[in-house]
């Protein structure tokens, strides 16, 4: 004869834990969909480059690309030809994500727009420049600075929204970078005319 | 302090027979797809399963693939004679068999630097030059050097192939003999070639990964 378990009850204070228990399997095969849903996302990301090209026409900046094919930080954003380093175009404002990190839960899991400093020769001296010149530009849109990106923030779907809208993320990205455009170029053209002369 | 325990247990009921709902509500949202064989999950195309969806020089050769007329993909002409006529190109039926489609040509310049087309179809009274972007920008004077380049053969025709439109910046003074064509209209050209034939199973494939991830 099977002895009586002593296994804790059904109280309410623990109704997290048995409704998990008793809905795991759907509940892991649906927190398992993150990776498709991840994948789904960065086809919308990527599809807003045309809309990019636009932007750019309409600003007469160039557009500059990184990492679009190898696809740990893909990005591409806006230039102008004369921030260029020589013949390296080292500073952009861009839309970029870390492919691997979307939607995962913790840091990047949602593409971010912003300033781009690429290393190149003299990048320290342009580092110093650009980080000083776009202070105000970091307090006006609220953003932050970490090394390679003198300015950046998150674009991401409101903290009430239930669903992630990803047009609604896509319209957010390309405001956020004409924004960030509007705000920053006049700095950066400052900023590196100071260096550049 | 035994009133705070009820009301946090109260609580934890209620959010508890809310996620019931959604519960039930996302099962019955599942049913259908699962039901009619659409509940897939994995990399939508084999291309992209390789990892090759966003790679230029793998896509153009893609293209190069369908548009030669004895091609193992078993379409003969019809994807060259669909971009020939996007194009506006005159051809003659015998040419489109005797077509050439040539990847990644290079030549030299005067200055002895050399140039690269990425892709090239010639015929007798006809050639088509490809400058294929996917996610790049151009190069300094890029079309502007290739039309010099390749301007002298039989009737040149040149094709600026994107995704979505884009105006040509390096072009120069033969910014009007660019013709901008899209990848989403390459895949639909392609897709309306299949019709009433039975094509090489990765046609299907190539044509798809451009319809999903290069789409107008």
């Amino acid at each position: 004869m099977t002895e009586p378990l002593n296994r804790p009850g059904r109280d309410d204070a623990d109704a997290k834990a048995w409704f998990y228990l008793d809905h795991r399997r759907d509940i892991e095969e649906w927190a398992n969909l993150r990776g498709e849903g991840a994948a789904l996302l960065e086809r919308y990301l990527y599809g807003l480059e045309p809309a990019v090209q636009a932007l750019a026409d309409d600003l007469g900046a160039d557009v500059e690309y990184g990492d679009t094919e190898a696809g740990e930080n893909p990005r591409f954003g806006l230039y102008k030809p004369r921030w260029a380093h020589g013949d390296v175009v080292d500073v952009v404002v861009m839309i970029e994500w870390e492919a691997k990190k979307l939607l995962r839960g913790t840091y990047n899991q949602w593409p971010w727009v912003g300033v781009r400093l690429n290393g190149s020769p003299g990048a320290k001296e342009r580092w110093d420049a650009l980080a000083a010149a776009l202070a105000p530009a970091r307090k006006a849109l609220k953003a932050e600075m970490h090394d390679p990106w003198p300015i950046w923030r998150y674009v991401e779907p409101a903290a009430t929204a239930e669903r992630v809208d990803v047009d609604a993320l896509g319209q957010g990205l390309l405001a956020g970078l004409r924004q960030t455009w509007h705000v920053t170029a006049p700095a950066i053209d400052t900023a590196l005319g100071s260096i550049d002369g | 302090m035994q009133d705070v325990r009820t009301t946090q247990r109260a609580a934890a009921g209620q959010v508890a027979a809310g996620w019931r709902t959604s519960l039930e509500a996302m099962r019955g949202e599942r049913a259908h797809p699962v039901e009619a064989g659409r509940w897939l999950g994995g990399p939508r195309t084999l291309l992209y399963a390789l990892g090759v969806q966003q790679l230029e020089l793998k896509l153009t050769a893609g293209l190069a693939w369908l548009l030669r007329p004895d091609g193992h993909h078993r379409l003969g002409s019809r994807v060259l004679a669909g971009m020939l006529t996007e194009l506006g190109v005159p051809y003659e039926g015998d040419e489109l068999s005797d077509a050439v489609v040539v990847v990644e040509e290079t030549r030299l310049d005067d200055a002895e630097r050399e140039m690269r087309a990425d892709l090239v179809v010639y015929a007798r009274s006809w050639t088509v030059v490809v400058e294929a972007k996917v996610h790049a920008g151009e190069q300094h004077e890029q079309l502007e050097r290739l039309h010099s380049l390749w301007g002298d053969d039989p009737g040149p025709f040149f094709v600026f192939l994107t995704r979505g439109r884009r105006t040509p910046l390096s072009a120069g003074p033969g910014a009007g003999d660019w013709h901008n064509v899209t990848w989403g209209r390459i895949a639909a050209i392609a897709r309306e070639a299949t019709h009433g034939r039975q094509p090489a199973p990765g046609v299907c494939d190539f044509i798809e990964t451009v319809e999903v991830f290069h789409h107008d």
